[in-house]
């Protein structure tokens, strides 16, 4: 038990410089971190979730915290926002094209190219000890056991009262 | 012939709008409350698309995804969350397209946009 508890220890530590790497190298090209992250998030959305309601509750952030992120990337003229034809009222975030120019320079994409170099089985294995990891952190951060099963994982889901379906 | 669907969702609601949208486009649709009956579904039928939410009790969607990819299936998958409390929608939805889902709907999303998602998955 104390050897698995070291090697996860050193697995954490391992895993947090990654992250860290990551972290810094996204202090570039004049944007941070979270900007980046919402150059990502809009060039993936749909047309419906391409609002700063649905970023915020996207990233689980506070709206204020997504509309100041969403501002400085309108200054940085790399979003606009454009009335929505569906409903008249609400605003469209879009890329510009020097938006959608900046994410071919997105530093993530170090990230991506080193599992790239990893074999099919090896890059199936990330996929799912990245799912798996993401799942129990949150269990640890809700306060639950930290050695639950998958299985037990989706039983406390159930009992969870803030679990959305 | 018409394509044939397989829907897991626990949302009572959600599983109706979904399944009334692609009924109405023609599609042989099977529904399915949870990932286990999902799953029993699957490995029972043959399908050319599964659409499943990510969080649910029992087996969620990311575990339907793990078995449907385990079993060597090259079936396409659309994942679908909203987030919550324990798992946001940014991190289940990224484990889901890592885990092999072929296209993520965040929701709420308008029945249009799961149309064109549905459209891009069967011709990939």
């Amino acid at each position: 038990m104390r050897q698995k508890q070291s090697s996860a220890a050193a697995v954490a530590e391992l895993f947090e410089h990654i992250v860290r790497s990551i972290h810094t190298s996204s202090f570039t090209l004049g944007l941070n971190p979270a900007q980046w992250n919402a150059l990502r998030y809009l060039h993936s959305a749909s047309d419906s979730s391409r609002s700063v309601k649905a970023f915020a509750r996207f990233q689980m952030v506070s709206a204020s915290t997504a509309s100041q992120t969403i501002a400085a990337l309108v200054r940085k003229r790399l979003v606009t926002k454009e009335r929505d034809e569906s409903d008249g009222r609400g605003v469209v975030l879009a890329l510009t094209p020097r938006g959608r120019d900046m994410l071919q320079r997105d530093p993530l994409q170090a990230l991506a190219e080193a599992f790239a170099m990893l074999d099919d089985p090896a890059l199936t294995a990330a996929a799912q000890i990245g799912a798996d990891v993401a799942r129990n952190m949150f269990l640890v951060k809700n306060g639950k056991d930290v050695n639950l099963s998958n299985a037990d994982c989706a039983a406390d889901e159930r009992e969870d009262p803030h679990h959305r379906r | 012939m018409n394509a044939k669907i397989l829907i897991i969702d626990d949302s009572s609601e959600h599983r109706r709008l979904v399944t009334e949208a692609l009924i109405d486009d023609g599609y042989d649709v099977t529904v399915t409350a949870d990932g286990v009956e999902g799953l029993t579904a699957y490995r029972a039928h043959q399908f050319d698309l599964v659409i499943t939410d990510v969080l649910m009790p029992g087996a969620d969607g990311l575990e339907v995804i793990r078995a449907i990819r385990e079993a060597g299936a090259t079936v396409p998958v659309i994942a679908m969350s909203g987030g919550g409390a324990s798992f946001p929608a940014a991190i289940s939805l990224s484990a889901s397209r890592a885990l092999g889902a072929v296209e993520v709907l965040h929701k709420p999303f308008r029945i249009a946009e799961l149309r064109d998602a549905v459209q891009r998955a069967l011709v990939r």
